[in-house]
């Protein structure tokens, strides 16, 4: 359904454990998931942890009645026009409409949470207590940001995030 | 239309800086003048050694011997700077601690008297050409000028330390004292010491990528242009020097102290 709104690798898999065994070895942008294929609250909480490394939405016939609904990006109605899908995925996966199929690389929104604290001169372990993710995330975020952004050290992310508004200038220590 | 460009299969389909050039080495039969034709990011290398320009058709062996220079260690030198490939580690190991000791001094000098202040004039160059909005400018300049004071400290810590412990090290009259006596002489330890050369590299590679990728160009390009010129040429410079520091003349330290007593 979505073919012609993104031009973009589509792999479709048979349940949780599918998925699960996909993503051992590999990354994806986005997760479209049939709320039908979703069995029990465990298989709804993997989404609580996915949600960190890939667009999450869930497709449901009644979308005020799904369970967990933090879990997951957007809810959407199964029956709706697949143009709802298109301000989602710009926003999200930051698509480059002149270079589809382009991997980005903009950061997402945990991420940038992790950038801005980084910039503000923060320790990994007190980042950690900040956003309630264990200091191993929060160094996983760190890689990622770096070799999104060629940018490695404190003081060069720092000035990245002043470039880019994230936080104010004022405040760089 | 396209231009073919044929390159030796050896060198990939990336060729980088170094692979365009001519790879031939550097001989003793060589004129010093093609030395700078085949590669000109040799001439403060060659500078380094006490050689001026003006040496007519004279080689490398005859412009060497002129000057009192090891041949064999120029060689090496500019060998290993213009052909990343070329590092022979244990015969670099093998000369005199004092001759590599003195030629880091001057790539010193160098970044000190040159590099960092041609730079520093650079980024002033380049905020004076900001059309609008030039905080972010100032923000550019207080990065470099938070590094310059940086890597100025870290080279005079090796001259005040690093430097010192290692030719004492070779001092006849320190010989029998205590490895844990005379490194609290000098005040050299290594963990502080390849910490920050992991640092100053980085350093250089965030700025080059922000003025690249991320700072909005309300600046005079041809002056932006120059200051990332500069700071490639840098950073290959800084990238030799930490490779000689940290695979020649550390395993060099390591060697001279096994024959050093650790307790006093």
């Amino acid at each position: 359904m979505i073919y012609d709104i993104v031009q973009a690798e589509i792999i479709y898999v048979n349940g949780m454990d599918e998925l699960n065994h996909y993503l051992e070895s590999n990354t994806v942008d986005a997760i479209f998931i049939d709320e039908a294929f979703l069995g029990n609250k465990d298989e709804r909480d993997l989404f609580f942890q996915l949600k960190h490394h890939a667009l999450c939405l869930l497709f449901s016939e009644d979308q005020q009645a799904v369970p967990a609904r933090k879990r997951f990006h957007a809810i959407i109605d199964k029956n709706a026009p697949k143009q709802v899908l298109v301000p989602l995925l710009e926003n999200h996966l930051s698509l480059d409409a002149e270079n589809p199929g382009t991997r980005s690389s903009i950061l997402s929104e945990r991420e940038t949470e992790v950038l801005k604290q980084v910039a503000l001169g923060y320790t990994n372990q007190e980042i950690a207590r900040q956003l309630y993710i264990s200091k191993h995330t929060v160094i996983s975020h760190r890689k990622n940001i770096t070799s999104k952004l060629g940018i490695k050290t404190v003081s060069g992310l720092t000035v990245y995030a002043v470039l880019n508004n994230l936080i104010p200038k004022d405040q760089i220590q | 239309m396209t231009f073919q460009v044929d390159l030796p299969p050896e060198a990939g389909n990336f060729p980088t800086k170094k692979t365009h050039m001519t790879h031939s080495m550097i001989t003793p039969e060589m004129k010093m003048a093609d030395v700078i034709h085949m590669n000109y990011l040799l001439l403060p290398v060659i500078n380094r050694f006490g050689i001026e320009l003006g040496f007519g058709d004279q080689t490398v062996e005859q412009v060497c011997a002129r000057q009192g220079v090891n041949l064999s260690f120029f060689l090496d030198i500019t060998n290993a700077y213009h052909d990343e490939s070329y590092f022979p580690k244990e015969k670099m190991r093998s000369y005199p601690v004092k001759l590599m000791v003195d030629y880091l001094k001057k790539t010193h000098d160098y970044y000190r008297e040159k590099l960092l202040r041609e730079t520093q004039r650079m980024v002033e160059d380049l905020l004076a050409s900001c059309r609008d909005d030039c905080e972010n400018l100032d923000l550019i300049e207080d990065f470099y000028k938070k590094y310059k004071k940086e890597l100025e400290y870290h080279l005079q810590n090796e001259e005040e330390k690093f430097f010192p412990y290692i030719e004492a090290l070779t001092e006849d009259e320190n010989q029998g004292k205590s490895l844990h006596d005379l490194r609290r002489q000098y005040g050299f330890s290594y963990d502080a010491h390849s910490v920050e050369h992991d640092n100053v590299i980085s350093k250089m590679l965030d700025l080059k990528n922000i003025l690249i990728k991320y700072l909005p160009p309300n600046y005079d390009t041809a002056t932006c242009n120059n200051l990332i010129y500069w700071l490639f040429v840098f950073e290959e410079d800084l990238k030799d020097h930490e490779r000689l520091e940290d695979i020649i003349l550390l395993p060099a330290l390591q060697k001279l102290e096994s024959s050093f007593p650790q307790k006093p």
